[in-house]
Protein backbone atom coordinates (compact mmCIF):
# COMPACT_ATOMS: atom_id res chain seq x y z
CA UNK A 1 0.00 0.00 0.00
CA UNK A 2 2.79 2.11 0.60
CA UNK A 3 3.93 2.06 -2.87
CA UNK A 4 1.19 3.67 -3.93
CA UNK A 5 1.28 7.01 -1.99
CA UNK A 6 -1.61 6.87 0.39
CA UNK A 7 -2.75 10.09 1.60
CA UNK A 8 -5.43 9.46 4.84
CA UNK A 9 -7.18 12.28 6.25
CA UNK A 10 -10.58 12.36 8.70
CA UNK A 11 -14.21 12.80 6.98
CA UNK A 12 -17.77 13.12 8.48
CA UNK A 13 -18.36 15.30 11.74
CA UNK A 14 -15.05 14.60 13.28
CA UNK A 15 -13.18 16.63 10.28
CA UNK A 16 -15.80 19.45 10.31
CA UNK A 17 -15.73 19.65 14.10
CA UNK A 18 -19.84 18.90 14.36
CA UNK A 19 -19.47 15.61 16.61
CA UNK A 20 -22.25 15.02 18.72
CA UNK A 21 -22.41 12.53 21.88
CA UNK A 22 -24.55 10.11 21.49
CA UNK A 23 -27.76 9.89 23.11
CA UNK A 24 -27.03 6.35 24.89
CA UNK A 25 -24.39 5.84 26.57
CA UNK A 26 -23.89 2.61 25.15
CA UNK A 27 -23.61 3.79 21.40
CA UNK A 28 -20.85 4.24 19.52
CA UNK A 29 -19.11 7.63 18.07
CA UNK A 30 -19.48 7.30 14.23
CA UNK A 31 -15.69 8.23 12.97
CA UNK A 32 -14.65 8.86 9.36
CA UNK A 33 -11.63 8.67 7.11
CA UNK A 34 -10.76 8.75 3.34
CA UNK A 35 -7.58 6.82 2.54
CA UNK A 36 -6.51 8.07 -1.38
CA UNK A 37 -3.83 6.09 -3.11
CA UNK A 38 -2.48 8.74 -4.75
CA UNK A 39 0.02 7.01 -7.26
CA UNK A 40 -2.94 4.35 -8.35
CA UNK A 41 -5.39 4.49 -10.86
CA UNK A 42 -8.66 2.43 -11.97
CA UNK A 43 -6.75 0.79 -14.87
CA UNK A 44 -4.48 -0.96 -12.77
CA UNK A 45 -6.85 -2.85 -10.56
CA UNK A 46 -10.51 -3.85 -10.42
CA UNK A 47 -12.35 -2.42 -7.40
CA UNK A 48 -12.30 -5.73 -6.01
CA UNK A 49 -8.93 -5.69 -5.83
CA UNK A 50 -8.00 -2.27 -4.21
CA UNK A 51 -10.94 -3.46 -1.59
CA UNK A 52 -9.23 -6.75 -0.37
CA UNK A 53 -5.61 -5.05 -0.98
CA UNK A 54 -6.81 -2.08 1.84
CA UNK A 55 -8.41 -4.71 3.46
CA UNK A 56 -5.44 -6.93 4.55
CA UNK A 57 -3.68 -4.02 5.39
CA UNK A 58 -6.49 -2.52 8.17
CA UNK A 59 -7.40 -6.39 9.52
CA UNK A 60 -3.00 -6.07 9.93
CA UNK A 61 -3.25 -2.67 11.66
CA UNK A 62 -6.11 -4.16 12.99
CA UNK A 63 -4.31 -7.47 14.89
CA UNK A 64 -1.06 -5.07 15.79
CA UNK A 65 -2.72 -3.19 17.78
CA UNK A 66 -5.12 -5.99 19.65
CA UNK A 67 -8.22 -4.87 18.26
CA UNK A 68 -10.48 -7.93 19.66
CA UNK A 69 -13.64 -7.28 17.32
CA UNK A 70 -12.78 -8.69 13.77
CA UNK A 71 -12.72 -5.96 10.75
CA UNK A 72 -16.51 -5.44 9.36
CA UNK A 73 -16.20 -4.95 5.69
CA UNK A 74 -19.05 -2.65 4.31
CA UNK A 75 -19.89 -1.87 0.86
CA UNK A 76 -17.46 0.69 0.35
CA UNK A 77 -15.55 1.02 3.63
CA UNK A 78 -13.77 -0.92 5.80
CA UNK A 79 -14.70 -0.60 9.24
CA UNK A 80 -12.83 -1.24 12.62
CA UNK A 81 -14.73 -1.62 16.01
CA UNK A 82 -12.68 0.39 19.03
CA UNK A 83 -13.54 -0.36 22.34
CA UNK A 84 -10.99 2.11 24.47
CA UNK A 85 -12.68 4.45 27.24
CA UNK A 86 -15.22 5.41 25.14
CA UNK A 87 -16.90 3.41 22.13
CA UNK A 88 -16.28 4.37 18.86
CA UNK A 89 -15.97 2.61 15.25
CA UNK A 90 -13.88 4.24 12.41
CA UNK A 91 -15.27 3.61 8.41
CA UNK A 92 -12.29 4.08 6.52
CA UNK A 93 -12.55 4.45 2.61
CA UNK A 94 -10.26 3.21 -0.01
CA UNK A 95 -9.90 5.30 -3.17
CA UNK A 96 -8.00 6.96 -6.26
CA UNK A 97 -7.79 10.34 -7.47
CA UNK A 98 -9.76 10.75 -9.92
CA UNK A 99 -9.49 11.53 -13.86
CA UNK A 100 -8.90 15.27 -15.31
CA UNK A 101 -12.10 14.58 -17.49
CA UNK A 102 -14.46 13.80 -14.46
CA UNK A 103 -12.91 16.81 -12.68
CA UNK A 104 -13.55 18.91 -15.48
CA UNK A 105 -17.37 17.84 -15.67
CA UNK A 106 -17.93 18.33 -12.41
CA UNK A 107 -16.88 21.83 -12.96
CA UNK A 108 -19.19 22.07 -15.67
CA UNK A 109 -22.08 21.02 -13.51
CA UNK A 110 -21.20 24.32 -11.46
CA UNK A 111 -18.86 23.11 -8.91
CA UNK A 112 -15.60 25.20 -8.87
CA UNK A 113 -12.01 24.16 -9.86
CA UNK A 114 -10.56 24.33 -6.07
CA UNK A 115 -13.59 21.93 -5.09
CA UNK A 116 -14.07 19.66 -7.93
CA UNK A 117 -10.06 18.70 -8.13
CA UNK A 118 -10.51 16.95 -4.58
CA UNK A 119 -12.55 14.61 -6.64
CA UNK A 120 -12.20 10.84 -5.94
CA UNK A 121 -13.34 7.29 -7.31
CA UNK A 122 -14.68 4.77 -5.16
CA UNK A 123 -15.35 1.01 -4.93
CA UNK A 124 -18.76 0.16 -4.18
CA UNK A 125 -19.92 -3.58 -4.01
CA UNK A 126 -22.69 -2.85 -5.54
CA UNK A 127 -21.08 -1.64 -9.19
CA UNK A 128 -22.33 -3.66 -11.81
CA UNK A 129 -18.35 -3.31 -13.00
CA UNK A 130 -16.80 -4.18 -9.27
CA UNK A 131 -14.84 -7.52 -10.90
CA UNK A 132 -13.89 -5.86 -14.03
CA UNK A 133 -11.10 -3.37 -14.94
CA UNK A 134 -12.48 -0.87 -16.17
CA UNK A 135 -12.67 3.34 -16.09
CA UNK A 136 -16.11 3.38 -14.70
CA UNK A 137 -15.99 3.92 -10.70
CA UNK A 138 -18.41 5.49 -9.07
CA UNK A 139 -17.06 9.33 -7.93
CA UNK A 140 -17.33 10.59 -4.73
CA UNK A 141 -16.37 14.45 -2.88
CA UNK A 142 -15.95 14.08 0.44
CA UNK A 143 -12.69 16.26 0.92
CA UNK A 144 -14.40 18.59 -1.92
CA UNK A 145 -17.34 18.91 0.52
CA UNK A 146 -15.43 19.46 3.58
CA UNK A 147 -13.49 22.15 2.12
CA UNK A 148 -16.81 23.81 1.42
CA UNK A 149 -17.75 23.43 4.37
CA UNK A 150 -14.96 25.01 6.60
CA UNK A 151 -15.62 28.13 3.75
CA UNK A 152 -19.01 28.83 5.08
CA UNK A 153 -17.74 28.11 8.60
CA UNK A 154 -15.41 31.02 7.82
CA UNK A 155 -18.38 33.36 6.70
CA UNK A 156 -18.71 34.24 10.59
CA UNK A 157 -16.71 35.36 13.05
CA UNK A 158 -12.59 35.12 12.72
CA UNK A 159 -12.31 35.14 15.67
CA UNK A 160 -13.53 32.56 18.03
CA UNK A 161 -12.97 30.92 21.85
CA UNK A 162 -10.74 27.52 21.70
CA UNK A 163 -10.93 25.10 24.74
CA UNK A 164 -8.16 27.23 26.12
CA UNK A 165 -10.35 30.20 26.71
CA UNK A 166 -7.56 31.97 24.11
CA UNK A 167 -8.86 33.84 21.61
CA UNK A 168 -7.46 33.20 17.92
CA UNK A 169 -7.85 33.53 13.99
CA UNK A 170 -9.27 30.45 12.35
CA UNK A 171 -6.06 30.41 10.58
CA UNK A 172 -4.02 29.17 13.30
CA UNK A 173 -5.71 25.79 14.16
CA UNK A 174 -7.08 23.28 11.87
CA UNK A 175 -10.81 23.16 11.20
CA UNK A 176 -11.86 20.42 13.59
CA UNK A 177 -10.95 22.38 16.62
CA UNK A 178 -12.98 25.52 15.48
CA UNK A 179 -15.85 25.97 17.32
CA UNK A 180 -17.71 28.20 15.23
CA UNK A 181 -21.00 29.46 14.92
CA UNK A 182 -21.98 27.36 11.81
CA UNK A 183 -20.55 24.07 13.14
CA UNK A 184 -22.55 24.50 16.83
CA UNK A 185 -25.85 25.56 15.17
CA UNK A 186 -25.02 21.80 12.98
CA UNK A 187 -24.84 20.04 16.14
CA UNK A 188 -28.08 21.12 17.88
CA UNK A 189 -29.84 20.38 15.19
CA UNK A 190 -28.30 16.84 15.08
CA UNK A 191 -29.35 16.91 18.36
CA UNK A 192 -32.70 17.41 17.64
CA UNK A 193 -33.13 15.53 15.50
CA UNK A 194 -31.42 12.87 17.87
CA UNK A 195 -34.20 13.08 20.02
CA UNK A 196 -36.89 13.23 17.67
CA UNK A 197 -36.40 10.26 15.87
CA UNK A 198 -34.93 8.24 19.29
CA UNK A 199 -37.48 5.44 18.55
CA UNK A 200 -37.74 6.33 14.51
CA UNK A 201 -33.91 5.88 13.06
CA UNK A 202 -34.57 4.23 10.03
CA UNK A 203 -36.05 7.25 8.10
CA UNK A 204 -34.14 9.89 10.40
CA UNK A 205 -33.13 12.66 8.06
CA UNK A 206 -29.32 12.09 8.00
CA UNK A 207 -26.40 14.03 9.40
CA UNK A 208 -24.90 14.47 5.85
CA UNK A 209 -28.11 16.33 4.45
CA UNK A 210 -28.62 18.73 7.56
CA UNK A 211 -24.83 19.80 7.27
CA UNK A 212 -24.98 20.37 4.01
CA UNK A 213 -28.09 22.49 4.12
CA UNK A 214 -26.81 24.23 6.82
CA UNK A 215 -23.93 25.05 4.92
CA UNK A 216 -25.86 26.93 2.47
CA UNK A 217 -28.39 28.67 4.56
CA UNK A 218 -25.56 29.67 6.86
CA UNK A 219 -25.03 33.59 6.18
CA UNK A 220 -22.57 34.21 8.86
CA UNK A 221 -24.47 35.39 11.68
CA UNK A 222 -22.17 35.22 15.40
CA UNK A 223 -25.27 35.00 17.29
CA UNK A 224 -26.16 30.99 18.01
CA UNK A 225 -30.17 31.43 18.31
CA UNK A 226 -30.36 33.89 14.90
CA UNK A 227 -28.06 31.93 13.18
CA UNK A 228 -30.11 28.10 13.88
CA UNK A 229 -33.12 29.91 13.37
CA UNK A 230 -32.06 31.93 10.03
CA UNK A 231 -30.57 28.70 8.79
CA UNK A 232 -33.80 26.83 9.84
CA UNK A 233 -35.88 29.32 7.81
CA UNK A 234 -33.98 29.02 4.66
CA UNK A 235 -33.15 25.48 4.71
CA UNK A 236 -36.06 24.33 2.54
CA UNK A 237 -34.75 27.00 -0.80
CA UNK A 238 -31.64 24.76 -0.88
CA UNK A 239 -33.60 21.78 -1.23
CA UNK A 240 -34.11 20.96 -4.88
CA UNK A 241 -37.99 19.55 -6.37
CA UNK A 242 -36.05 16.54 -8.15
CA UNK A 243 -33.03 14.53 -7.52
CA UNK A 244 -30.32 15.55 -6.96
CA UNK A 245 -32.39 17.00 -4.11
CA UNK A 246 -29.59 17.88 -1.81
CA UNK A 247 -26.53 17.63 -4.24
CA UNK A 248 -23.11 18.50 -3.25
CA UNK A 249 -21.61 21.65 -4.05
CA UNK A 250 -18.27 20.30 -4.77
CA UNK A 251 -20.03 17.89 -7.16
CA UNK A 252 -23.58 18.48 -8.02
CA UNK A 253 -24.27 14.47 -9.32
CA UNK A 254 -23.38 13.26 -5.88
CA UNK A 255 -26.73 13.46 -3.76
CA UNK A 256 -26.78 13.07 -0.36
CA UNK A 257 -30.52 12.35 -0.72
CA UNK A 258 -30.84 10.06 -3.01
CA UNK A 259 -32.90 7.76 -1.19
CA UNK A 260 -35.43 10.21 -1.53
CA UNK A 261 -36.39 8.49 -4.69
CA UNK A 262 -36.35 4.89 -3.97
CA UNK A 263 -39.36 5.75 -0.79
CA UNK A 264 -40.97 8.68 -0.25
CA UNK A 265 -40.76 8.21 3.68
CA UNK A 266 -37.41 9.56 3.82
CA UNK A 267 -38.27 12.93 2.29
CA UNK A 268 -41.71 12.84 4.58
CA UNK A 269 -39.65 12.86 7.74
CA UNK A 270 -37.55 15.37 6.56
CA UNK A 271 -40.05 17.87 6.37
CA UNK A 272 -41.82 16.51 9.50
CA UNK A 273 -38.41 17.17 11.44
CA UNK A 274 -37.88 20.59 9.65
CA UNK A 275 -41.57 21.49 11.02
CA UNK A 276 -40.74 20.49 14.15
CA UNK A 277 -37.45 22.07 14.57
CA UNK A 278 -39.32 25.39 13.05
CA UNK A 279 -42.08 25.01 15.96
CA UNK A 280 -39.33 24.32 18.81
CA UNK A 281 -37.34 27.35 18.11
CA UNK A 282 -40.04 29.45 17.66
CA UNK A 283 -41.60 28.30 21.63
CA UNK A 284 -37.91 29.30 23.16
CA UNK A 285 -38.62 32.55 23.76
CA UNK A 286 -41.84 31.59 25.36
CA UNK A 287 -40.23 28.66 27.41
CA UNK A 288 -37.80 31.20 28.58
CA UNK A 289 -40.75 33.02 30.11
CA UNK A 290 -42.04 30.84 31.82
CA UNK A 291 -41.47 27.91 34.47
CA UNK A 292 -41.11 25.18 32.35
CA UNK A 293 -37.43 25.70 30.94
CA UNK A 294 -35.49 22.64 32.16
CA UNK A 295 -38.32 20.36 31.22
CA UNK A 296 -38.70 21.52 27.76
CA UNK A 297 -34.81 21.44 27.03
CA UNK A 298 -34.98 17.34 28.61
CA UNK A 299 -37.60 16.81 25.85
CA UNK A 300 -36.68 18.93 22.71
CA UNK A 301 -32.65 17.91 23.32
CA UNK A 302 -32.18 15.87 26.38
CA UNK A 303 -29.97 18.12 27.81
CA UNK A 304 -30.06 19.24 31.71
CA UNK A 305 -29.33 22.82 32.22
CA UNK A 306 -27.51 23.34 35.90
CA UNK A 307 -30.44 25.82 37.45
CA UNK A 308 -27.49 28.49 38.20
CA UNK A 309 -27.55 28.55 34.63
CA UNK A 310 -31.20 29.09 33.90
CA UNK A 311 -32.58 32.46 33.38
CA UNK A 312 -35.24 33.59 36.44
CA UNK A 313 -38.76 32.89 35.71
CA UNK A 314 -39.65 36.39 35.35
CA UNK A 315 -43.15 37.02 37.01
CA UNK A 316 -45.56 37.47 34.33
CA UNK A 317 -49.33 36.95 33.45
CA UNK A 318 -49.99 33.51 32.63
CA UNK A 319 -49.66 32.98 29.05
CA UNK A 320 -53.23 32.65 28.00
CA UNK A 321 -54.52 31.00 24.40
CA UNK A 322 -55.76 33.35 22.54
CA UNK A 323 -59.84 33.74 22.20
CA UNK A 324 -62.02 32.22 20.00
CA UNK A 325 -65.58 31.86 19.49
CA UNK A 326 -67.12 28.91 17.98
CA UNK A 327 -70.94 30.25 17.01
CA UNK A 328 -71.38 26.60 15.39
CA UNK A 329 -69.65 23.02 15.54
CA UNK A 330 -70.59 19.51 14.44
CA UNK A 331 -72.83 17.51 16.49
CA UNK A 332 -70.63 14.77 18.36
CA UNK A 333 -71.56 11.54 17.30
CA UNK A 334 -70.81 7.81 18.49
CA UNK A 335 -71.15 4.38 17.10
CA UNK B 1 -38.62 29.71 -3.58
CA UNK B 2 -38.71 27.72 -6.90
CA UNK B 3 -40.12 24.33 -7.94
CA UNK B 4 -41.10 22.05 -4.80
CA UNK B 5 -41.04 18.18 -4.84
CA UNK B 6 -44.70 16.58 -4.85
CA UNK B 7 -43.74 15.34 -0.95
CA UNK B 8 -43.07 18.87 -0.12
CA UNK B 9 -46.50 19.87 -1.74
CA UNK B 10 -48.49 17.26 0.17
CA UNK B 11 -46.61 18.08 3.65
CA UNK B 12 -47.49 21.74 2.84
CA UNK B 13 -51.11 21.28 2.24
CA UNK B 14 -51.41 19.60 5.63
CA UNK B 15 -50.47 22.56 7.49
CA UNK B 16 -48.46 21.27 9.95
CA UNK B 17 -46.76 24.43 10.88
CA UNK B 18 -49.74 26.33 11.26
CA UNK B 19 -50.97 23.71 13.60
CA UNK B 20 -47.47 23.82 15.81
CA UNK B 21 -47.79 27.33 15.66
CA UNK B 22 -51.73 27.69 16.50
CA UNK B 23 -51.11 24.93 19.46
CA UNK B 24 -47.56 25.20 20.63
CA UNK B 25 -48.64 22.36 23.44
CA UNK B 26 -48.60 19.74 20.41
CA UNK B 27 -45.38 18.09 19.17
CA UNK B 28 -44.64 16.04 15.88
CA UNK B 29 -44.30 12.26 16.55
CA UNK B 30 -42.49 10.64 13.97
CA UNK B 31 -43.75 7.33 12.25
CA UNK B 32 -42.57 4.73 9.79
CA UNK B 33 -45.84 4.59 7.63
CA UNK B 34 -47.22 7.66 6.30
CA UNK B 35 -49.47 8.61 8.92
CA UNK B 36 -48.62 11.98 10.33
CA UNK B 37 -49.22 11.42 14.59
CA UNK B 38 -49.09 14.68 16.67
CA UNK B 39 -49.69 14.36 20.25
CA UNK B 40 -49.48 16.89 23.49
CA UNK B 41 -52.08 19.30 25.26
CA UNK B 42 -54.30 21.31 23.25
CA UNK B 43 -55.47 24.56 24.66
CA UNK B 44 -58.58 26.81 23.97
CA UNK B 45 -60.25 29.97 25.76
CA UNK B 46 -63.49 29.44 23.37
CA UNK B 47 -67.00 30.93 23.77
CA UNK B 48 -69.74 29.00 22.32
CA UNK B 49 -73.78 29.95 21.28
CA UNK B 50 -74.47 29.82 24.59
CA UNK B 51 -72.31 32.36 26.28
CA UNK B 52 -70.55 29.92 28.13
CA UNK B 53 -66.66 30.92 28.49
CA UNK B 54 -63.81 27.52 28.67
CA UNK B 55 -60.34 28.21 29.27
CA UNK B 56 -59.27 24.29 29.26
CA UNK B 57 -56.58 21.84 27.99
CA UNK B 58 -56.76 18.49 27.28
CA UNK B 59 -53.77 15.98 26.86
CA UNK B 60 -54.39 14.34 23.15
CA UNK B 61 -53.08 12.19 20.26
CA UNK B 62 -53.97 12.71 16.76
CA UNK B 63 -53.36 10.96 13.40
CA UNK B 64 -53.83 11.52 10.26
CA UNK B 65 -53.91 8.56 7.41
CA UNK B 66 -52.14 8.92 4.21
CA UNK B 67 -55.42 8.58 1.86
CA UNK B 68 -57.98 10.63 3.87
CA UNK B 69 -60.54 9.31 0.97
CA UNK B 70 -60.26 5.57 2.82
CA UNK B 71 -59.49 6.44 6.09
CA UNK B 72 -60.48 8.70 8.86
CA UNK B 73 -58.45 10.83 11.46
CA UNK B 74 -58.42 9.39 14.52
CA UNK B 75 -58.13 11.19 17.89
CA UNK B 76 -57.77 9.80 21.34
CA UNK B 77 -57.86 12.15 24.39
CA UNK B 78 -54.84 10.42 26.82
CA UNK B 79 -55.47 10.70 30.20
CA UNK B 80 -58.72 9.20 30.70
CA UNK B 81 -60.55 12.90 31.44
CA UNK B 82 -63.60 11.87 28.78
CA UNK B 83 -65.35 9.11 29.88
CA UNK B 84 -65.66 6.09 27.35
CA UNK B 85 -69.62 6.71 27.27
CA UNK B 86 -69.47 10.19 26.06
CA UNK B 87 -69.52 10.24 22.20
CA UNK B 88 -66.80 7.88 21.52
CA UNK B 89 -66.01 4.65 18.91
CA UNK B 90 -64.03 1.82 19.90
CA UNK B 91 -61.16 2.06 21.59
CA UNK B 92 -61.47 5.40 23.22
CA UNK B 93 -61.55 7.41 19.48
CA UNK B 94 -63.04 10.47 19.97
CA UNK B 95 -66.33 10.65 17.87
CA UNK B 96 -66.16 14.06 16.52
CA UNK B 97 -68.69 14.17 14.29
CA UNK B 98 -70.72 12.37 11.56
CA UNK B 99 -67.95 10.53 9.29
CA UNK B 100 -69.85 11.75 5.99
CA UNK B 101 -69.17 15.77 7.51
CA UNK B 102 -65.16 15.18 8.45
CA UNK B 103 -64.64 13.25 4.65
CA UNK B 104 -66.57 16.62 3.69
CA UNK B 105 -64.13 18.75 5.10
CA UNK B 106 -61.64 16.74 3.91
CA UNK B 107 -62.52 16.47 0.10
CA UNK B 108 -62.40 20.36 0.61
CA UNK B 109 -58.72 20.82 2.43
CA UNK B 110 -56.10 18.28 4.21
CA UNK B 111 -55.20 20.78 6.20
CA UNK B 112 -54.72 19.44 9.74
CA UNK B 113 -54.80 22.63 11.34
CA UNK B 114 -58.06 23.25 10.03
CA UNK B 115 -59.29 19.61 11.35
CA UNK B 116 -58.66 20.77 14.92
CA UNK B 117 -59.92 24.21 15.30
CA UNK B 118 -63.06 23.02 13.00
CA UNK B 119 -63.83 19.56 15.21
CA UNK B 120 -61.40 18.85 17.71
CA UNK B 121 -61.68 22.27 19.93
CA UNK B 122 -65.39 21.96 19.57
CA UNK B 123 -65.79 18.89 20.39
CA UNK B 124 -63.06 19.46 23.58
CA UNK B 125 -65.27 23.16 24.16
CA UNK B 126 -68.39 20.66 24.34
CA UNK B 127 -66.98 18.01 26.84
CA UNK B 128 -66.16 20.69 29.17
CA UNK B 129 -69.64 22.41 28.63
CA UNK B 130 -71.03 19.16 29.33
CA UNK B 131 -69.00 18.37 32.43
CA UNK B 132 -69.06 21.85 33.74
CA UNK B 133 -72.60 22.76 33.38
CA UNK B 134 -74.06 19.53 32.31
CA UNK B 135 -75.62 21.14 28.49
CA UNK B 136 -74.52 20.21 24.75
CA UNK B 137 -73.76 23.63 23.78
CA UNK B 138 -73.58 22.41 19.59
CA UNK B 139 -76.22 19.53 19.97
CA UNK B 140 -75.06 16.06 19.88
CA UNK B 141 -76.27 13.50 16.92
CA UNK B 142 -77.67 10.12 18.37
CA UNK B 143 -75.78 6.95 18.09
CA UNK B 144 -74.91 4.78 14.95
CA UNK B 145 -77.09 5.04 11.88
CA UNK B 146 -79.56 7.45 13.09
CA UNK B 147 -76.99 10.16 14.08
CA UNK B 148 -75.84 9.86 10.72
CA UNK B 149 -79.14 10.70 9.45
CA UNK B 150 -79.71 13.34 11.66
CA UNK B 151 -76.63 14.75 9.67
CA UNK B 152 -77.76 14.03 6.35
CA UNK B 153 -81.19 15.39 7.47
CA UNK B 154 -79.09 18.95 8.20
CA UNK B 155 -77.15 18.65 5.05
CA UNK B 156 -79.93 18.22 2.60
CA UNK B 157 -82.30 20.63 4.62
CA UNK B 158 -84.86 17.82 4.96
CA UNK B 159 -86.37 17.44 8.15
CA UNK B 160 -89.24 15.18 7.05
CA UNK B 161 -87.03 12.35 5.52
CA UNK B 162 -87.14 9.01 6.73
CA UNK B 163 -84.31 7.74 5.31
CA UNK B 164 -82.07 10.63 3.99
CA UNK B 165 -79.15 8.26 2.99
CA UNK B 166 -81.57 8.14 -0.33
CA UNK B 167 -80.28 11.81 -1.11
CA UNK B 168 -76.17 10.53 -1.16
CA UNK B 169 -78.11 7.90 -3.76
CA UNK B 170 -79.50 10.81 -5.83
CA UNK B 171 -76.38 12.67 -5.83
CA UNK B 172 -74.68 10.38 -7.16
CA UNK B 173 -76.86 9.89 -10.20
CA UNK B 174 -76.77 11.83 -13.17
CA UNK B 175 -78.96 15.16 -12.47
CA UNK B 176 -81.70 14.31 -15.40
CA UNK B 177 -82.12 10.85 -13.92
CA UNK B 178 -82.67 12.10 -10.68
CA UNK B 179 -84.99 14.55 -10.97
CA UNK B 180 -87.37 11.99 -11.96
CA UNK B 181 -87.21 9.99 -8.67
CA UNK B 182 -89.18 10.37 -6.21
CA UNK B 183 -87.68 13.14 -3.59
CA UNK B 184 -87.08 11.12 0.08
CA UNK B 185 -88.27 14.13 1.46
CA UNK B 186 -91.53 11.85 1.16
CA UNK B 187 -93.28 15.19 -0.33
CA UNK B 188 -94.73 13.20 -2.80
CA UNK B 189 -92.98 15.52 -5.20
CA UNK B 190 -90.42 14.28 -7.82
CA UNK B 191 -86.83 15.31 -6.68
CA UNK B 192 -86.56 17.83 -9.97
CA UNK B 193 -89.32 20.04 -8.40
CA UNK B 194 -88.39 19.17 -4.65
CA UNK B 195 -84.68 19.21 -3.17
CA UNK B 196 -83.02 19.13 -6.55
CA UNK B 197 -81.09 22.45 -6.04
CA UNK B 198 -79.56 21.49 -2.66
CA UNK B 199 -78.22 17.89 -4.09
CA UNK B 200 -77.32 19.67 -7.35
CA UNK B 201 -74.88 22.60 -5.55
CA UNK B 202 -73.46 19.40 -3.30
CA UNK B 203 -72.83 17.28 -6.65
CA UNK B 204 -71.10 19.66 -7.96
CA UNK B 205 -68.63 20.14 -4.96
CA UNK B 206 -68.39 16.61 -4.10
CA UNK B 207 -68.63 14.83 -7.31
CA UNK B 208 -71.17 12.02 -7.90
CA UNK B 209 -68.27 9.33 -7.35
CA UNK B 210 -67.89 10.68 -3.69
CA UNK B 211 -71.57 9.96 -3.51
CA UNK B 212 -71.66 6.62 -5.05
CA UNK B 213 -68.75 5.84 -2.35
CA UNK B 214 -71.04 7.10 0.52
CA UNK B 215 -73.87 5.58 -0.35
CA UNK B 216 -72.12 2.25 -0.17
CA UNK B 217 -70.72 3.04 2.84
CA UNK B 218 -73.97 3.70 4.90
CA UNK B 219 -75.35 0.51 2.97
CA UNK B 220 -73.17 -1.73 5.14
CA UNK B 221 -73.17 0.01 8.02
CA UNK B 222 -76.83 -0.32 7.69
CA UNK B 223 -75.98 -4.29 6.50
CA UNK B 224 -73.64 -3.98 10.18
CA UNK B 225 -76.32 -3.08 12.35
CA UNK B 226 -79.16 -4.80 11.15
CA UNK B 227 -76.51 -7.84 11.87
CA UNK B 228 -76.14 -6.67 15.52
CA UNK B 229 -79.92 -6.03 15.77
CA UNK B 230 -81.23 -9.63 14.70
CA UNK B 231 -78.71 -10.80 17.45
CA UNK B 232 -79.97 -8.56 20.13
CA UNK B 233 -83.41 -9.59 18.96
CA UNK B 234 -82.44 -13.77 19.15
CA UNK B 235 -81.05 -13.33 22.40
CA UNK B 236 -83.95 -11.55 24.16
CA UNK B 237 -86.27 -13.96 22.85
CA UNK B 238 -83.90 -16.71 23.93
CA UNK B 239 -84.18 -14.75 27.06
CA UNK B 240 -87.73 -14.68 26.87
CA UNK B 241 -87.17 -10.73 27.05
CA UNK B 242 -89.81 -8.35 25.34
CA UNK B 243 -87.94 -7.41 21.80
CA UNK B 244 -88.86 -3.82 22.33
CA UNK B 245 -86.62 -1.74 19.94
CA UNK B 246 -83.48 -0.94 21.92
CA UNK B 247 -82.82 2.46 20.16
CA UNK B 248 -85.68 5.22 21.42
Amino acid sequence: MKDFNPDIRPQGSFRFGTVNRPLDEDEEYDLDNVCVLQDLSKSRMTQRQLKDLYGEEIRAYASGNGIQKPVEECKRCWRLHYADEVNFHLDTLPCVPEEQHVIDRIVQLGSSEDLARRCVAITDQRHPQYDEISQNWLSSNPRGFAAWFEGRCRLGRTRMSLNEGARASVEDVPPYEWKTTLQRSVQVLKRHRDVMFKNHTEFAPISMIITNLAGHAYNGEGDLFEAISNIVARMPDFVRANAPFVPNPADYAEDYADKWKTDSRYEENFWRWHSAVSADLSRIPDWLRGTTLNQRLMSTFEVSVPSSMLPKPRPSILVKSPAIVIPTASKPWGQ
Amino acid sequence: MGPVSLTLRRHSALQIDELLAEQPGLRLVPTSDRTTVVEGVVCFNATGPTGIVIDDKYSIKLRIPFDTSKELPEVWETEGRIPSDFHKLDANKLCLASPIKIRMRLVESSSVAKFVSEFVVPYLYGYSCFEQHGEMPFGELSHGLEGIREHLREMFKAETAEFPELFLKLASLQKRRANKLACPCQSGRRLGKCHNRIVNAQRKVYERTWFKNEFKRFEILREEESKQLNQVAKLKSLLGMPSASIRQ
